[in-house]
């Protein structure tokens, strides 16, 4: 009966230690959340986008926010988590014929607090009103998931 | 402990035997003194009675003592739990535990999270593997299902996405969670002295709803513990109560002794 007993104590321990060690498991999960957009050509433009860069506006505008993603690559944009408006300049690069077009997108949302998990803490969701966009060189922005999580899904696509 | 394995080893082919023997006899009333070799091989082939335990074998009460301990050496959750548990033919033991589980918690980034004391239940049934033995031992595994209604309150948060400015304190309080998760345990009990048992199971926990709300996940939850971890153990000190019939069934098995 001793031996049992000891038994038992030796593994209440070591089941112990094993559990509190799988307690911490760090943030796994995304701690920011991003508008995804995506550039899709219109089929009668002959324009061909090298690359696009995003920047801040207002006190924020010499702020790269994502500078030269190739045209084809996901935009990731970050909306200002203390306001329901963020406006954006977008720096299109052209190949042919060389040049930049600068548009501005302006996007109306609402923000809520996510708690994601004790390691990760909190995330600010939006949930995309509308976007506004100048037309030098957007034609038009279609709003594909107006929900903006910390999952990488897309959520506008800008038409040129 | 040799010694003890083959005690039981010799009980339990002595009550194989008396009970075939039993029901040879029966088998046998009223025939000749010198049955046929056919009715002599039926008789040897009759099986044993399914269980050998009378229906009811008694309660058994018990407490998890795993948590409060670990609470003791500075864990900032957990639960005080009881549980009530019928013993059916020394084999299905049906179990209802209630307990109440709390948990607070200040982060690094002083971040502060706490579940208010909260009950829960369980309820299922475990399986003694070791039920035709007359020893007081059990190896057991079982299915239990477990629910819990329950409140968190998360303050002090901030939100740094890296470009903008970082705003905090951001506050999500009283959110209300109902979990809905299973428990594939097993484990052993011992017993101690007298009618008292020491034990441990270790339990798989598959989360069936976590009951998430459109602000927050619940990081701990009352009866499963902190949401991530999936796998839990208890540690129990339990006292049964014999049923009268199982005291008799055990003095006649120490008598056939």
């Amino acid at each position: 009966m001793g031996k049992v007993l000891i038994h038992l104590l030796l593994l209440t321990m070591a089941g112990s230690f094993l559990f509190t060690a799988c307690d911490s498991e760090g943030c796994v999960d995304g701690q920011v959340s991003f508008a995804i957009g995506s550039c899709s050509q219109l089929p009668f433009d002959s324009l061909k986008l090298s690359t696009v860069s995003v920047y801040g506006t207002g006190m924020w505008s010499d702020s790269v926010m994502k500078s030269s993603v190739s045209g084809s690559s996901a935009l990731e944009i970050r909306l200002d988590p203390a306001s329901e408006i963020t406006k954006l300049r977008f720096d299109f690069a052209l190949k042919q014929p060389t040049d930049t077009i600068r548009d501005t997108v302006t996007f109306y949302y609402e923000n809520h607090d996510y708690f994601v998990s004790i390691d990760c803490g909190c995330v600010v969701f939006h949930y995309i009103d509308s976007i506004g966009h100048t037309n030098n060189f957007i034609k038009k922005i279609a709003i594909t998931n107006p929900e903006i999580t910390n999952e990488k899904t897309p959520n506008f696509t800008i038409y040129y | 402990m040799r010694r003890l394995r083959t005690l039981r080893f010799i009980i339990s082919i002595v009550l194989s035997l008396s009970t075939f023997y039993g029901m040879a006899q029966r088998a046998d009333a009223g025939s000749s003194p010198h049955p046929s070799p056919a009715k002599r091989v039926m008789a040897d082939t009759i099986k044993a009675p399914k269980h050998n335990h009378p229906l009811y074998c008694g309660m058994m009460v018990g407490v998890n003592i795993a948590d409060p301990i670990l609470r003791l050496f500075g864990q900032d959750y957990g639960g005080y739990e009881g549980f009530l548990e019928v013993n059916l033919y020394n084999r299905f033991f049906p179990q209802w535990t209630i307990g109440v589980g709390s948990a607070k918690r200040t982060t690094d980034t002083n971040l502060f999270y706490e579940t208010k004391s909260s009950l829960y239940n369980r309820v299922g049934m475990n399986y003694n593997f070791r039920f035709n033995s007359t020893s007081n031992n059990y190896f057991v595994a079982g299915l239990m299902y477990g629910f819990s209604s329950y409140s968190a309150d998360i303050r002090n948060m901030s939100y740094d996405d890296g470009f903008w400015p970082e705003i905090s304190p951001i506050e999500i309080p009283k959110q209300k969670f109902v979990t809905h998760w299973l428990e594939l345990c097993f484990g052993i009990r011992v017993n101690v002295i007298g009618n008292f048992y020491m034990g441990w199971m270790v339990k798989y926990k598959p989360l069936l709803k976590e009951g998430s709300t459109d602000l927050a996940n619940p990081w701990y939850i009352p009866g499963y513990g902190p949401n991530s971890s999936g796998f839990g153990f208890t540690y129990d000190l339990m006292y049964q109560i014999p049923s009268r019939k199982l005291k008799k069934f055990r003095k006649s098995a120490e008598a056939i002794l």
